[in-house]
């Protein structure tokens, strides 16, 4: 998957505006990174990538490009 | 410019899935005539175009479609695609089989989940897409039944599906208010459809079934129009506060 298909996934998963989806953007900026935001990208993470991620983890996301750092296959 | 009226559909893109006949073909008729553009989606093109016909103003769409697994999101962008983003949803298609519930396979019940329950989710999973509706301006209805509230004999399969969708709505009202997203169910008691002609045939007399159905309804049977008043007032701005609700609309069955 190339970056720009993570990205485009996460744009997805999060419904928010492709363009508002860049590696540096602030999650917290997003008004789309609200509890179901987060679960969602949880569950992505999980189903996609077989990544389960701890409550430690989790919050330690802040910008896109820690989730996409999670998106390995 | 002056204000639409409360109940007014002036330039609302609404789908309707079940738009042939029955129930769905009124709630179509009557929203155009408040205004709204109609996106009807049935099985039989010929009764579908009778409903696109029968509609009141320009615009409106007709898409032939079976609504089988992956065709409810489909439905979805062909509709944006043709009519723009959305503003409503009904969910009129239905299918229901009288069988006693020994009787009544596992199988029966996934057939009948599928319509009444599956499709619905579907749809509804695309439409609230941000891409796919009008931000803050989406409402949704799902057309359930008063079997869902007092359960049917011989109606096992039917009347779960008609529950399921109610508790599903419920959820949904919770999950998107904060989107401003409202669903709403309406439980109507038995209405002269295509689909009472069906339940009909099952007794042996108008007698036995004035007895066992007719009697049951304090103001008689509904006729589709009846039902389509309620859907129209979900649809429109004067329910804007209005989510999560089941509007019962029975002629006094549970009186």
């Amino acid at each position: 998957m190339t970056i720009e298909e993570k990205l485009d996934l996460i744009a997805e998963t999060l419904d928010a505006e492709r363009s508002n989806i860049k590696p540096e953007t602030q999650l917290c900026t997003l008004e789309e990174w609200d509890s179901m935001g987060v679960i969602s990208t949880i569950a992505m993470l999980d189903r996609k990538f077989k990544k389960v991620l701890s409550a430690e983890q989790i919050e330690k996301l802040t910008t896109v490009q820690d989730i996409l750092d999670r998106m390995e296959e | 410019m002056t204000e639409a009226p409360l109940f007014s559909l002036t330039g609302k893109k609404i789908l309707i899935t079940g738009a042939s006949s029955g129930i769905g073909s009124s709630v179509a008729k009557l929203a155009s005539e408040q205004g709204a553009v109609c996106i009807i989606n049935g099985r039989d093109k010929e009764r579908l175009d009778r409903t696109l016909k029968s509609l009141t103003g320009e615009g409106h769409i007709a898409v032939v479609s079976d609504l089988k697994e992956g065709n409810g999101a489909d439905l979805i962008r062909k509709a944006v695609a043709q009519a723009g983003r959305m503003n409503g949803f009904v969910h009129c298609a239905g299918i229901e089989k009288t069988l006693p519930f020994r009787s009544t396979q596992i199988s029966d019940l996934r057939e009948i989940m599928a319509i009444n329950l599956e499709i619905f989710w579907e749809i509804t999973q695309e439409i609230t897409k941000s891409k796919n509706h009008e931000k803050e301006k989406l409402s949704v209805v799902g057309i359930s039944s008063v079997a869902a509230q007092y359960g049917a004999a011989g109606k096992t399969a039917y009347a779960a599906s008609k529950g399921a969708l109610i508790s599903l709505i419920k959820s949904l009202a919770a999950e998107y208010a904060s989107k401003q997203i409202r669903f709403n169910a309406v439980c109507p008691g038995y209405v002269d459809t295509p689909m009472l002609s069906n339940i009909k045939k099952l007794y042996g007399s108008e007698k036995e079934f004035t007895e066992a159905i007719v009697s049951k309804h304090p103001l008689g049977l509904g006729k589709p129009d009846d039902v389509a008043g309620a859907v129209v007032y979900l649809l429109s701005d004067a329910s804007r506060w209005v989510t999560g609700s089941v509007l019962t609309i029975d002629g006094g069955y549970g009186v």
